[in-house]
């Protein structure tokens, strides 16, 4: 299972997110939402989020706000920013902060889980990716043993 | 003054409508008949002063002329009345008595005598034609010799006769002719007797020569003269002889000759000829004065002549003179009315004041005007710009991008859950919305489309936010036709929404709109009232002052934007004022002048 979280500050498109994709079916869980980046860092605190959706215009705390103090905590995820702004001041920030994709609004709800569905592909990669070095590593690990015993 | 002016009006009407509008042909004309009347009235009275004094001068000197002749006559008559005096000398006397006794022998020593002393007594005076003694008998002594006289054919003898003793005066005859023929008149004295008895008289036959040399050489004027005529109005003397004799009623007709009194007296007589009369009393006799009229009449047509010539002239010189003062005067204006025509077409030019007169200081206070129209027209100018800029700046914020994008965002969300009706209702509200954002770039809507603006506004933003607050609208019906400049109420709506009820923590946020008119003032008064988070005191004052300052709108954006358009548009006591909402929240108030939709 892949945790998913959500920030959009109105509610409606947050509804939109939440509810307008059956997140589960995809495999995907715990899938939460916030309405700005404090409330996201809250979640990030106790719950394991692989992929994060954030708007970038949000009060309290702006997406690139949180975009930051994510990167500076060292949470490892994917991370995708939604918004209207299409302006090169937020891409140039988006890139500088080694963002994942950025989704243009108005967008469908299954191109956001295109989007979600590629990054979790990737991410069960890695992870497989990863559990096959471990495998490896194990097994060296247990050769090696074998060997000075 | 008043009628003075009424009447130089209605002149001015009368003369001509047309012609005497401008300035300067009332001036010329005002110039000229206020000259020229004095002018033409004065040498009328002048005239009439000149013809008195003219007359009354001729006059006084035919009085004197006649005066004159009267005295010299006088004093011949005088002198001839003393040598009569010699009449009662004792040779007289005798030669009388000795005669009328018939004593002719006796006589003859007297006759000598007397005719010597007679002749000598002719040498007296000139024009003395014979000096004679006449006796009661008819017998006459002269300075030629002895005759015998028809006592009953001299007038003079028979005049002095008939007197008594009492009344011994001299008599005058004539003009009679005498025995050469000649004319003369006779001036005699009655001598008497012992007794005082009538014995004979004393003459003198003076020749008609000495009137002539008295009056001849008298000239009244050119053609005047002097006549003497008898108490028979026979005329005696005339400078031309051939009328001596005749009748002067013949001359002058009968009935300037009637009623002469004593003393001097002047009449009017036929021809327009001035009578001045006198009569010498001695004889008897009037001298009379005739001057023609018509020689002062050209005298006074000369005069006339001239004063017509030099009232021309002046009359001239002064119409001249009111066109050059009329052109010195309205020249000036002249220029500052080609220079006022001038600027109304280019308001960048300046009249040219070269006088120091009211004329320039006209000039002076055009050119001030000018240049504060200049400036009210920069002002206006620049307002406009503003204006312009300010209701760009309000559109773009209509149209930003996250607003739009959200919204269909929202749609599309909306299309996916399959909620047609609020896709529909929203696609709705937001077209409705920017159509009157755009409303084809009038400055100007209905507050019934800035009211539907706003409720559309807030239906897709709650829509986008939820049910976290709720909102009304009560406006006042007849406010609906007034109109406003557009994007007012949406601005401070949204600024209730991000910055008051989105902030509360839980639902039931509630925003209230509200429009009333204040009659009293003339005033729309809109409120944006919300019960959202609201804000410290401090800061509403500061965003207050804010307002009322002009050119602080990068802060608070919206609300000034808002402040700035109506301020600029309706002026300084217009615009936004915030206040708190009692039980939390902000109330924004704002005044707009009331406009009425047919005006526009």
């Amino acid at each position: 299972m892949t945790g998913l979280l959500l920030v959009e500050d109105e509610e409606a498109i947050k509804d939109k997110l939440m509810n307008n994709v059956s997140w589960a079916d995809y495999g995907f869980g715990p899938v939460l939402s916030a309405s700005n980046g404090l409330e996201a860092l809250e979640i990030l605190e106790k719950h394991p989020i692989k992929i994060m959706v954030t708007d970038v215009q949000m009060p309290k705390m702006t997406g690139i706000e949180l975009i930051k103090e994510v990167k500076k905590r060292g949470y490892q995820m994917k991370i995708i920013v939604i918004s209207g702004f299409a302006d090169f001041e937020y891409a140039q920030e988006s890139i500088k902060l080694n963002v994942s994709d950025y989704l243009l609004k108005p967008f469908a709800s299954k191109r956001l889980l295109e989007v979600v569905l590629r990054f979790k592909e990737e991410l069960e990669k890695e992870e497989a990716q990863e559990s096959e070095m471990n495998v490896l590593k194990e097994q060296l690990k247990k050769k090696k043993q074998g060997c000075l015993n | 003054m008043k009628v003075v002016n009424t009447i130089f009006s209605r002149l001015f009407n009368i003369i001509n409508p047309i012609k005497f509008r401008s300035l300067r042909s009332k001036f010329i004309l005002s110039f000229v008949i206020l000259s020229t009347i004095p002018l033409i009235m004065l040498a009328f009275f002048s005239y009439r002063v000149y013809l008195d004094i003219l007359q009354s001068n001729i006059q006084s000197y035919t009085s004197e002329v006649i005066d004159r002749v009267d005295r010299n006559l006088d004093i011949y008559i005088s002198d001839l009345v003393r040598i009569l005096e010699l009449r009662n000398d004792y040779y007289n006397v005798q030669f009388i008595k000795l005669s009328l006794a018939g004593d002719i022998e006796g006589n003859r020593k007297f006759t000598f005598r007397l005719w010597e002393n007679l002749n000598n007594i002719r040498h007296y005076k000139t024009e003395l034609r014979d000096v004679t003694i006449t006796t009661l008998g008819g017998v006459t002594v002269g300075c030629y010799g002895t005759t015998h006289t028809d006592l009953s054919q001299n007038e003079l003898f028979q005049t002095l006769a008939n007197r008594t003793i009492n009344d011994d005066k001299t008599a005058i005859w004539g003009p009679h002719p005498d025995w050469l023929g000649g004319q003369v008149f006779s001036v005699g004295s009655a001598i008497h007797g012992d007794y005082d008895n009538f014995l004979g008289m004393m003459c003198f036959d003076v020749d008609m020569e000495l009137l002539n040399r008295i009056c001849g050489n008298i000239k009244l004027g050119k053609t005047g003269y002097i006549m003497l005529v008898d108490d028979e109005n026979r005329i005696i003397y005339h400078p031309k002889p051939e009328l001596i004799g005749r009748s002067l009623g013949v001359l002058l007709g009968e009935s300037s000759i009637t009623d002469w009194k004593q003393g001097f007296t002047t009449r009017i007589g036929p021809g327009n000829q001035m009578i001045s009369v006198k009569t010498f009393a001695p004889a008897n006799w009037r001298i009379i004065g005739l001057s023609n009229r018509f020689e002062l009449a050209t005298e006074m047509q000369k005069i006339t002549g001239l004063s017509l010539m030099i009232i021309l002239i002046t009359i001239i010189v002064l119409i001249l003179m009111a066109f050059y003062f009329a052109n010195l005067l309205t020249k000036p204006l002249q220029e500052l009315q080609k220079s006022m025509c001038r600027a109304s077409e280019d308001l960048y030019t300046n009249v040219a004041v070269n006088t120091n007169d009211e004329i320039g200081h006209l000039g002076e206070s055009f050119n001030q005007m000018l240049a504060r129209i200049r400036q009210l027209i920069e002002q206006s100018v620049q307002e406009q710009k503003k204006l312009r800029r300010t209701e760009m700046k309000a559109l773009q914020e209509q149209i930003k991008p996250h607003f739009i994008y959200n919204t269909l965002d929202l749609i599309i969300g909306l299309l996916e859950t399959n909620k047609n009706e609020d896709v529909i209702n929203t696609v709705e509200a937001l077209g409705t919305f920017f159509r009157t954002s755009l409303s084809h770039g009038q400055e100007l809507i209905t507050i019934r489309e800035e009211t539907e603006h706003v409720r559309n506004y807030l239906y897709i933003q709650r829509i986008r936010h939820g049910d976290k607050y709720d909102y009304s609208l009560e406006i006042v019906e007849k406010l609906l036709n007034k109109k406003t400049i557009k994007l007012i109420l949406q601005p401070i709506v949204e600024n209730a929404i991000y910055h008051g009820v989105r902030e509360l923590e839980t639902p039931g946020g509630l925003i209230m709109i509200k429009g009333v008119l204040r009659e009293e003032e003339k005033k729309v008064c809109f409120q944006v009232i919300d019960n959202g988070v609201g804000m410290e005191p401090s800061k509403i004052a500061e965003i207050n002052r804010c307002l009322r300052e002009s050119g602080t709108e990068q802060r608070y954006f919206g609300l000034s934007n808002v402040n700035e358009r109506i301020r600029l548009a309706f002026g300084p006591e217009y615009g936004l004022e915030l206040s708190a909402t009692p039980g939390g929240g902000v109330t924004v108030t704002v005044l707009l002048p009331v406009i009425e939709r047919e005006k526009l």
